[in-house]
């Protein structure tokens, strides 16, 4: 397992190297991505909600002395005459469900529209950050579950102490789907989340942002905690190009042709409208709403996001 | 002064103007396609992308576009008139040249009628003041009217024309319309060229470009229109002579071809002898094909003997006819003088038996013994072939008279000869004998290494497999030393010579330094001891084979005609052409008709000449007209033969013709200004991003 190390200081305080995004990309075990992201981080998501054992029961093990009697399983001694007792999984505090948008314009690496040469997409970054907060989950004994969608759901694991693994094994296996929408996979996935949870809900958001608010809305019933992530490219944010050229909307296949240099000004003002009235309106909605450069190195991205949450931590 | 262009061709470049425009109008559909999640808010200021398609730096697409200009303006060879005045598309007057083919396939399917049609169109097109010109051409051209405004004249000329027996040739009735072209005293010539345009008529080494800013044009009188029946000729003529019980009979071989056509046709092929039918066959042919026809053999008639073979079934008759004049083959008369020898095998037997086989000519063999012959034998013979005899002083010298005579002596050496050399290389007829040398000693053999076959007479050996004379083996052979003049036509193995040629005066000798028959050597058991048997006295009597016929166009040398049958002289000969026209008989008679050209005197008929077309024209494959067309503007000013066109000087055509290196000078330093602006340009576009 490698360890974060010292690099330096940025703005004055002591912070780790961080991992590149095509750093991570060449580790192909995902849970060894993700620990190598995680390992290191003292605080967690959140306090525990509930005082208490966990509920989730592993298995019957037979009953050795010394053993708290309450745990026998009496219903099995009615039928087999033998005493066991009943072993549980470890100990949980809350749900955490992953929502992670899949659609084709997540599928998007700067480097490769602009040098043709393969680079960490959105959905690769959002595949590895998906991955860490799971396994952050798991290591806080949280029940992790995951939610795949484009303009439906793709792929739904039940939140579980038990499916880290499963989780992982999914995402591993996320492909590009087709064009995506919020609203329908997430009213969809509301009927999913039955007990209180931290859902996370990663995605590039290309929709207006009061129909982002309605849908992220879809999931702050029963006191959810709803996190946003907004991945964006930095060529999304930046619009670097030179030469004119055709773009090719991922999703749609629509051409549209454009001299860079003419339009980016208005782009840039546009997409920072966009960014900056998603803030604002997820954040007075109750969601927790972070930016994402795809060019950030995704333990930073972490660090700076977990240590905002510390400070700003509540109790759910 | 006036300014034209040498490769006017090149100015269709001026096109590449178009060129920057139309990259930076369509440059969106060749601009790389990139893929970008989501245009959503690229569709919102869409149209600010337009700004692309407008032009933002004038100066720099002006330098680019002059530039182009400059250099196509260099290329296409700017000339400098300055005595004339510049020939405008705009400028009043013009000069019309019809250039009308008059060759034989223009009577096929009503082609001649509508050339003559069309040119009379031409010039009833002509504006007042304006002038036309004619010329009328088949494998020759000629110009029948030069520039004239009088369109009765030109009509009345028109009408007088006819089809010639000629073929096609493009090139010198174009030469001629170039001429004109050059002469006019118009500021606009216009050549229009009304044609059928057979394949056969260009030949591309052939220069036809005509002077930049003539017009061209072609009335295509063809039409892509065949007829149903398609195009009948015949050729490829073979005559057989056969002499059989003292018979001799012709046979004739005709190939007959259809080109084009619908379906199979039935044509019938006639044989006709002075004029009476003889025989008939019937020869079913498709389209494009071609059948041999052959006749029975027919007996030679006496005298002149005029043969036409005829098809019949399509409307151009000129190819349906072939004629060809025959007479009773000519006899060569040779003189064998030989001896016995012991065994009573004769030395001249293998060559009697070889020249009694010849048909073509026939040759008549008159044997004798060495003592039998005299004087008034050799003016019986051609040629005399003496094998192996002893000759005295007496016999030597009347075969030196036979010889300037025109005769013709092959001299075969052996033992019995070996005591007249002397007297034979005194006469002259063959060289000395080497002081000291020997005759080959016994048991050594030797072949032929060389024939030069080269000679006249050998030629039929040239070809690959035609005659192996390595085969022969010599055991002895007379050392021969050429002398001056002679000719070595044959080689030993050790560079000996083996035959010996000596002209004398008309004569001429050959000089065989071994025998004839199997004494000294076994070449008389080879396959190729006949045919060079033959070849050597053909050679020596002069003999050419009378061609049958010739073609429309070619010279005939009466002289050497008429010599063939050593006949009379030309005076008071008259020559009746195949239209019935009469006229002296000249040393070289041109035929221009197609038929039979009788020659004769005193109402007698001595010889006759059969002349056929050219076979070559029956094919009416049609040239591609853009290309013929496109090969006629290519400017002619460079190489071309202007005939009498006043000659310009080398340093005033040079200066005339200058002005290109201008241009690409000025081309050159258009495109520095137009690198440094747009640098300049790219640097402050650079710098305000």
């Amino acid at each position: 397992m490698s360890r974060p190390r010292t690099y330096g200081s940025v703005g004055g305080s002591s912070v780790t190297r961080f991992l590149e995004p095509r750093t991570l990309a060449r580790i192909s075990n995902l849970d060894l991505a993700a620990r190598t992201v995680v390992e290191g981080f003292i605080s967690g998501l959140h306090k525990s909600p509930f005082f208490g054992r966990s509920l989730d029961f592993a298995e019957h093990r037979a009953y050795m002395p010394g053993d708290d009697i309450r745990l026998i399983d009496w219903r099995v001694f009615a039928r087999s005459d033998r005493f066991y007792v009943k072993e549980f999984e470890a100990d949980t505090n809350t749900n955490c469900t992953i929502f992670l948008d899949v659609s084709a314009s997540m599928n998007f690496g700067s480097e490769s529209a602009i040098s043709g040469s393969t680079s960490i997409s959105k959905l690769e970054y959002g595949k590895y950050l998906a991955a860490c907060l799971a396994y952050f989950s798991h290591k806080q004994r949280d029940r992790v579950g995951l939610v795949t969608f484009d303009n439906s759901i793709v792929d739904f694991v039940p939140p579980s102490a038990k499916h880290l693994e499963e989780v992982l094994h999914t995402i591993d296996r996320i492909r590009p789907g087709g064009e995506g929408s919020l609203r329908s996979p997430l009213q969809q996935a509301g009927g999913f989340v039955k007990r209180r949870s931290i859902v996370v809900l990663i995605s590039d958001f290309y929709e207006e942002p009061d129909e982002v608010l309605a849908a992220a809305s879809l999931l702050r019933g029963r006191g959810n905690d709803v996190v946003a992530f907004h991945l964006l490219d930095p060529v999304e944010l930046r619009f670097p190009y030179q030469e004119i050229l055709d773009l090719e909307d991922l999703e749609s296949s629509a051409r549209i042709s454009l001299h860079p240099e003419a339009i980016r000004a208005e782009y840039q003002r546009l997409i920072e409208g966009h960014v900056a009235t998603l803030s604002e309106k997820l954040t007075e909605g109750g969601i927790d709403y972070h930016l994402y450069d795809t060019s950030v190195p995704l333990d930073f991205a972490l660090y700076t996001y977990l240590s905002t949450r510390q400070r700003t931590s509540r109790l759910r | 002064m006036g300014i034209s262009f040498l490769a006017p061709l090149f100015l269709g470049a001026l096109a590449l103007l178009a060129i920057p425009i139309v990259i930076h109008l369509q440059r969106r559909n060749r601009s790389r396609v990139v893929a970008f999640p989501s245009l959503m808010f690229l569709r919102q200021i869409e149209k600010a992308s337009v700004r692309r398609r407008r032009i933002r730096h004038w100066s720099l697409l002006m330098l680019r576009l002059a530039a182009l200009l400059l250099l196509v303006m260099a290329f296409a060879r700017p000339l400098l008139d300055a005595d004339a005045p510049a020939a405008s598309a705009f400028a009043e007057g013009r000069e019309r040249v019809v250039v009308l083919d008059a060759s034989y396939s223009m009577g096929f399917d009503g082609r001649w009628d509508r050339a003559k049609r069309a040119a009379r169109d031409a010039f009833a097109d002509l504006a007042e003041g304006e002038a036309g010109s004619l010329i009328v051409f088949s494998d020759r051209a000629t110009v029948r009217s030069e520039a004239t405004t009088d369109l009765l004249k030109l009509d009345q000329i028109l009408a007088a024309e006819s089809l010639s027996p000629r073929g096609t040739r493009f090139a010198p009735a174009l030469k001629l319309a170039r001429k004109l072209c050059v002469e006019s005293k118009q500021p606009r010539q216009e050549v229009v060229l009304i044609s059928d345009l057979q394949r056969i008529g260009w030949d591309r080494s052939e220069d036809v470009g005509l002077p930049p800013g003539v017009e061209v044009s072609h009335v295509d009188v063809a039409e892509g229109r065949t007829a149903a029946s398609g195009n009948f000729a015949l050729s490829g003529l073979v005559l057989e002579r056969d002499r059989s019980a003292g018979l001799e009979r012709i046979g004739a071989q005709v190939r007959v071809h259809r080109r084009g056509g619908e379906g199979r046709a039935l044509v019938p092929v006639t044989l006709m002898v002075d004029g009476r039918e003889l025989q008939t066959l019937d020869v079913d042919l498709s389209p494009e094909g071609s059948e041999l026809v052959a006749f029975s053999p027919f007996s030679v008639p006496p005298g002149i003997g005029r043969i036409t073979l005829e098809v019949t079934g399509d409307s151009l008759e000129f190819d349906n006819k072939l004629f060809f004049v025959v007479s009773r083959g000519q006899t060569l008369s040779v003189l064998l003088v030989d001896q016995t020898r012991r065994g009573s095998q004769r030395s001249g037997l293998f060559v009697q038996q070889a020249l009694g086989l010849g048909q073509e000519p026939a040759i008549s063999v008159t044997r004798r013994s060495p003592t039998q012959w005299a004087r008034a034998d050799l003016e019986q013979a051609s040629v005399v072939v003496l094998s192996d005899v002893a000759v005295s002083a007496e016999q030597a010298r009347d075969l030196r008279s036979f010889v300037e005579e025109g005769g013709g002596v092959f001299l075969a050496l052996g033992n019995r000869s070996e005591g007249s050399v002397d007297d034979l290389a005194a006469a002259g007829l063959m060289p000395c004998r080497a002081p000291g040398a020997s005759r080959r000693s016994e048991g050594t053999v030797v072949r032929l290494s060389y024939l030069d076959r080269q000679y006249p007479g050998f030629k039929p050996f040239e070809a690959p497999r035609t005659g192996d004379f390595g085969t022969a083996r010599f055991f002895r052979y007379e050392q021969l030393e050429a002398g001056p003049g002679d000719r070595v036509l044959a080689r030993f193995e050790e560079g000996q010579p083996a035959l010996l040629e000596r002209e004398i005066v008309d004569g001429r000798v050959f000089v065989w330094a071994s025998t004839l028959d199997t004494y000294w050597n076994n070449f008389a058991l080879q396959p190729v001891f006949l045919p060079f048997v033959h070849q050597a006295v053909k050679s020596l009597a002069g003999f050419r084979p009378p061609a049958p016929s010739q073609t429309v166009g070619e010279v005939v040398d009466l002289a050497d005609l008429l010599a063939q049958g050593k006949l009379l002289e030309l005076e008071a000969l008259t020559v009746a052409a195949p239209s019935g026209d009469d006229s002296a008989a000249a040393e070289l008679l041109q035929l221009d008709e197609h038929g039979f050209y009788e020659i004769g005197r005193d109402g007698d008929e001595i010889a006759a000449v059969a002349a056929n077309v050219d076979p070559r024209e029956s094919d009416l494959t049609a040239l591609d007209p853009e290309e013929f067309l496109a090969a006629l503007s290519v400017s002619a000013a460079e190489g071309t033969d202007l005939g009498d066109v006043e000659e310009v000087s080398p340093g005033d055509r040079e200066r005339a013709q200058g002005l290109w290196r201008f241009l690409i000078l000025a081309g050159l330093f258009v495109l520095l200004g137009e690198v440094l602006l747009a640098n300049r340009l790219s640097a402050f576009s650079a710098a305000v991003r």
